[in-house]
């Protein structure tokens, strides 16, 4: 059964995107996707245990959560298998918003500077 | 060029085939994946912001149990993704008992995955811990943004969980097609995603 030719009502739609059949090897890719994430939960409780700074250790562990929402995003969610415009859009849009957020930061650090004058 | 799609009763030339070539549940699931992201990163922001902002911030985690209960709790999201991974698969490979199979075991690892968070809330309960009190000392934002943010991500879950037995039971029957099936995937996969966030920001980041 296919979908993405026509609906209940007769009216055509646009045809979907397919992931790559099942298969042997696809599911093998799939693993492996999935241990690379496992590892990735254990590099990041590594990390932190090396007890590193706490800036060091907030980059390293943002940095290692993209790396995984990367994965997620392309081979979980099939990202790379739909239009590049789907992606450019919408996770373009989404980064877009999250980096100006970081316009917190600045009054967070502020109790930091407050100091009383002689 | 872009196909035109006929509609009865309606000139052809009015209507164009989605830019993003794919079915229009499966736009308003990633729409929807957007806006929620865009909802768990204020909720990452707000808690770093305190968290930055506070003098007396308290660190509430012991290694063992809580950091290794996350990290269960974690490779069992991981695996609950791959495993609604093979449910699409076999789903639009037209093998519906299989794809039903596989969503049965997600179901159990969603289930899972929150029975030990609600296990781990009730212990922290019983150590004092609430959303406005910190039987530490420090300040009670600790437990705020905790609560907070992870029982925000457990509503998901349960959502998720819910969500998905509905799917299964209609699939099963014939009523829902292969394409339910994989945007109710898509929704599981990232409910995965906003965990790979808050374990290491809310939970490795308070390991004492």
């Amino acid at each position: 059964m296919t979908e993405g030719s026509s609906s209940a009502t007769g009216v055509a739609v646009a045809p979907d995107h397919r992931l790559p059949a099942a298969s042997g090897g696809v599911a093998a890719k799939d693993i492996g996707i999935w241990v690379a994430m496992l590892v990735v939960v254990a590099l990041e409780v590594v990390v932190t245990y090396q007890r590193p700074s706490m800036p060091v250790l907030i980059g390293v562990l943002l940095l290692l959560a993209v790396v995984q929402a990367f994965l997620g995003l392309m081979y979980f969610m099939h990202l790379r298998h739909e239009r590049a415009v789907l992606g450019w859009s919408f996770i373009g849009a989404l980064v877009f918003v999250l980096l100006m957020m970081n316009q917190v930061w600045p009054d967070a650090l502020r109790v930091f500077r407050l100091r009383l004058h002689d | 060029m872009e196909a035109e799609i006929p509609l009865p009763g309606v000139h052809a030339s009015t209507i164009e085939a989605s830019p993003f070539a794919i079915e229009s549940k499966k736009l308003v699931m990633w729409l929807f994946i957007i806006a929620d992201a865009v909802t768990f990163g204020a909720i990452l922001f707000g808690y770093g912001f305190l968290r930055v902002g506070s003098t007396n911030w308290t660190r509430p985690f012991d290694f063992s149990p809580t950091i290794v209960n996350a990290i269960v709790m974690t490779a069992i999201l991981l695996t609950s993704s791959l495993t609604m991974l093979f449910a699409v698969r076999a789903a639009q490979a037209g093998d519906r008992s299989r794809s039903v199979r596989w969503l049965g075991v997600t179901i159990v690892l969603g289930a899972a995955f929150a029975t030990l968070h609600l296990r781990e809330w009730f212990k922290m309960f019983g150590e004092g811990w609430s959303p406005s009190h910190n039987p530490l000392g420090g300040t009670s934002l600790v437990g705020g943004t905790f609560f907070g943010l992870t029982g925000l991500h457990l509503l998901h879950v349960v959502g998720g969980v819910v969500a998905m037995i509905v799917v299964a039971a209609k699939y099963s029957r014939g009523s829902l097609k292969p394409g339910h099936v994989e945007t109710t995937g898509l929704y599981w996969h990232f409910v995965d995603l906003v965990w790979m966030f808050v374990f290491p920001l809310v939970y490795l980041l308070n390991a004492r």
